[in-house]
């Protein structure tokens, strides 16, 4: 893209605001000047009179808190507390979520002037042509009739963006501050631009532990999905193989398990795997107490892996083979006995026709399942908690996922980096947005929508 | 010709329901056993992981139920 088409990009709002200006209603400059003033010259009184009331709380609201906590958004607190002295100091994450409020209000603000001087044209344009104008009455039903959405609509909205996207927002927003379990209220809290990001890639701790955990995350992440995948499809071709009678009893197992809340077998499993617990009791009891294996010690590495991945195969198998199951009983039985007659192996009819029927209904689930698996807090937490005073590893084991170790950053041990673990949940969003982003676009489901209509 | 044909399938046919059935019993134990180990140590006549015996606790009771 040339500099000059981006300057017409950069510039044509404002040629269209000015053309908007030499066209529009003369209520619509009304609107512009105080919101309401040109519903009240379009005789629309009841509207005019909410927004000049709008524009009076939103003044007073600026006037005396907004305006205060935009700034504070930017200094996070210029005083810093002092209790000997008796000064009470600026609390810098108060502040920054009430600039985040702030934000959002001024963003509110702006919408609604841009609906205002719409609205005024828009009325009118509809009077000077004959034509006649909803009174208060009549917007208000309309509410409750063909603009029922907005109506519904208006308080899920709001409780999203209060619970959902403020928290959010704080949280990337917390990314690039200093916030940390030494530098907090009621310390003064300070913006550091792009510097805990900077430490995690520079800082030989950090970057040692964030490579060696990224790579078993993303390892992780292929193998727990590709055991859990494959294991529920085979198992449920193995239960819906013709020659097994007594289905549902064979089903009924795994569903069992499923019924156990994964956490509580997780719990059970730690013991089961631990030092003194009976895996070992029988291993000592068949090749003597030499034979004893860490498992899940602290510094183990291979088994812990193995002992994690095979948990949570074992905690996600039940779901998977349901999937499977579902999904097989809507093939099409006919292609197998075209196949059979064929000639085709079992090996080939499975590779041919169930496997390419499964992937296409289940490919996004297969991508939803990795991203739960690239961040599946619970193993790991479960089985391996607080196991962090390992040499190899800052804050973190070797089982430890990306999301496990900005869990111990933040919340585990004496000094909390809040700062660094924000940072890294920005990067754990960055790796999983742009990998499901890509792998939605590329699946089959996706490409050849119409395949098995 | 024909007998000798269906006995290689049937013979066929056996092994495979055989190794299915088997893998399919050792499948169950395994999603089995870890459930019916939590449930039995909920028994366990002291609640402490410390009683136990290998896989499963010296002694059952209800004790873990009563109120203390």
């Amino acid at each position: 893209m040339s500099i000059a088409s981006l300057r017409e990009k950069a510039v044509s709002p404002f040629i269209k605001l000015k053309e908007f200006l030499k066209t529009c209603e003369p209520s619509a400059k009304l609107s512009m000047i105080f919101m309401g003033a040109g519903q009240i010259r379009n005789k629309q009184l009841g509207k005019g009179l909410l927004l000049i009331l709008a524009e009076v709380v939103l003044i007073v609201y600026f006037a005396l808190m907004g305006a205060g906590d935009l700034i504070g958004l930017f200094t996070l607190g210029t005083m810093q507390g002092d209790p000997v002295m008796g000064i009470e100091g600026d609390n810098s994450i108060t502040m920054l979520i009430r600039g985040v409020a702030s934000v959002f209000v001024i963003a509110f603000t702006v919408f609604l002037y841009y609906e205002n001087v719409k609205d005024a044209n828009n009325i009118a344009k509809r009077l000077s042509e004959g034509r006649p104008a909803n009174n208060f009455k009549q917007s208000l039903q309309s509410l409750l009739d063909e603009k029922f959405y907005m109506v519904t609509l208006a308080l899920p909205v709001v409780g999203v963006i209060i619970f959902n996207v403020l928290p959010i927002i704080f949280t990337v927003l917390t990314a690039f501050t200093n916030y940390s379990g030494t530098i907090a209220p009621p310390r003064l809290v300070d913006w550091i631009g792009f510097g805990n990001f900077v430490t995690i890639f520079t800082v030989t701790t950090y970057i040692n532990t964030i490579g060696k955990v990224f790579l078993w995350n993303i390892i992780w992440a292929i193998l727990s999905t590709f055991l859990s995948y494959f294991g529920g499809l085979c198992l449920a071709l193995l239960v819906n193989k013709q020659c097994v009678k007594g289905k549902k009893l064979w089903r009924a197992f795994p569903i069992l398990a499923y019924a156990v809340p994964g956490f509580i077998t997780m719990i059970g499993f730690r013991y089961m795997f631990s030092g003194m617990g009976p895996i070992n009791w029988l291993i000592v009891r068949l090749w003597g107490e030499g034979a004893r294996i860490d498992f899940l010690g602290i510094n183990s590495v291979g088994w812990a892996r193995f002992v994690c991945l095979l948990v949570n195969t074992w905690v996600t198998i039940p779901s998977s083979m349901l999937l499977s199951t579902s999904v097989l009983s809507n093939m099409n039985k006919d292609m197998y006995e075209a196949a059979e007659i064929d000639g085709a192996s079992a090996m080939k009819q499975f590779f041919a026709l169930t496997l390419p029927f499964v992937f296409f209904a289940t490919m996004p689930i297969i991508i939803t399942q990795f991203i739960g698996n690239f961040n599946n807090f619970g193993t790991s937490f479960f089985l391996r908690n607080g196991l962090v005073n390992n040499t190899e590893y800052f804050n973190a084991n070797s089982t430890d996922l990306l999301i496990n170790w900005l869990y111990n950053l933040a919340l585990g041990g004496g000094s909390k980096y809040y700062g660094i673990a924000s940072s890294v949940s920005i990067l754990i969003f960055l790796i999983t947005g742009t990998f499901s982003l890509i792998a939605y676009v590329l699946s089959p489901s996706y490409k050849r929508e119409d395949t098995y209509r | 010709m024909s007998t000798k044909l269906n006995t290689s399938i049937k013979t066929k046919r056996f092994f495979d329901s055989l190794w299915s059935y088997i893998l399919l019993a050792v499948i169950a134990f395994l999603f089995l056993f870890p459930c019916v180990w939590l449930i039995t140590s909920s028994f366990s006549s002291t609640g402490s992981i410390y009683d136990y015996v290998g896989f499963f606790p010296k002694e059952f009771s209800f004790n873990t139920a009563r109120r203390r």
